[in-house]
């Protein structure tokens, strides 16, 4: 899919004083222990990248050493869980789930 | 009913609660702590929960189970915290006419709270090392496949086929 690409912000026209979108993202487990916070906020100058979870994903892959591909990792927005090719809105809660090991 | 609990589970109290007099069997699992896996002597384990929606997806596999299955009753609790070896992990009980229709709920209950209720533990080992398990211990080049939740949200609530 294209748009999945952190690129630099558009140059369409925004409100003056607008405060860049925001993400929650929460962290569990492995991804709590890697990332070594349970939470946090992201701001996105550019609305495309904010929007894709496989962009978003790789970004804090990279970020945070999280050693799983996407296909091992599901994805929650909003206490739901949804398809990786949802897009995000702002104001999103996101959470990526490892492999889970309950029981 | 499903639960997650940070205090000791009552599996008495539990059973109780399935008690109904249309049913003539009471088939419950009770997972444990045990003190090795894959050779390492365990410790103690910590359970870990995204409490918002493993509550959603428990509740909705006791759900899928009673539409599934010909039992009466349904019920699962499972725990979070520090737990040391012996200590009960997750309760399953079912309660139906017939003890059949309660052995296979009872079974594919648990089998799918483990593949689908986003829960994890860590397994603290004599050595004084510990690990995410399934999740650390992937070494590079080995991948994991994603278990079978569904990924349209729009089927979480259907009775799964598979």
């Amino acid at each position: 899919m294209s748009g999945n690409e952190l690129k630099p912000a558009h140059t369409e026209p925004v409100e003056v004083g607008a405060v860049h979108p925001t993400l929650t993202i929460e962290y569990f487990a492995l991804f709590r222990s890697l990332a070594k916070k349970s939470e946090e906020s992201l701001e996105f100058t550019d609305a495309e990248a904010l929007a894709s979870i496989p962009a978003l994903y790789d970004s804090l892959r990279a970020r945070y050493g999280f050693p799983l591909e996407r296909a091992s990792v599901h994805v929650a927005v909003n206490d739901a869980y949804v398809a990786w090719d949802r897009r995000l809105e702002p104001g999103d809660r996101v959470v990526f789930i490892p492999p889970v090991a309950g029981g | 009913m499903f639960r997650l609990t940070s205090e000791p589970i009552d599996s008495a109290g539990l059973r109780a609660a399935l008690e109904n007099p249309a049913c003539g069997a009471c088939v419950a699992f009770e997972g444990l702590v045990r003190n090795h896996n894959e050779g390492r002597t365990v410790l103690r384990l910590e359970y870990e929960a995204y409490g918002a929606l493993a509550v959603k997806e428990g509740e909705a596999i006791v759900r899928e189970a009673r539409a599934k299955f010909r039992i009466e009753e349904a019920a699962c609790v499972h725990r979070t915290g520090l737990l040391e070896i012996g200590d009960m992990a997750v309760w399953v009980g079912v309660a139906s006419a017939h003890r059949g229709e309660a052995f296979k709920a009872c079974a594919w209950i648990i089998d799918t709270v483990k593949q689908r209720v986003p829960i994890w533990k860590r397994e603290h080992y004599a050595d004084g090392t510990d690990q995410w398990v399934n999740c650390a211990a992937c070494a590079p080049g080995h991948e994991h496949v994603a278990g079978p939740i569904p990924n349209d949200p729009g089927s979480m609530d259907a009775d799964l086929g598979a």
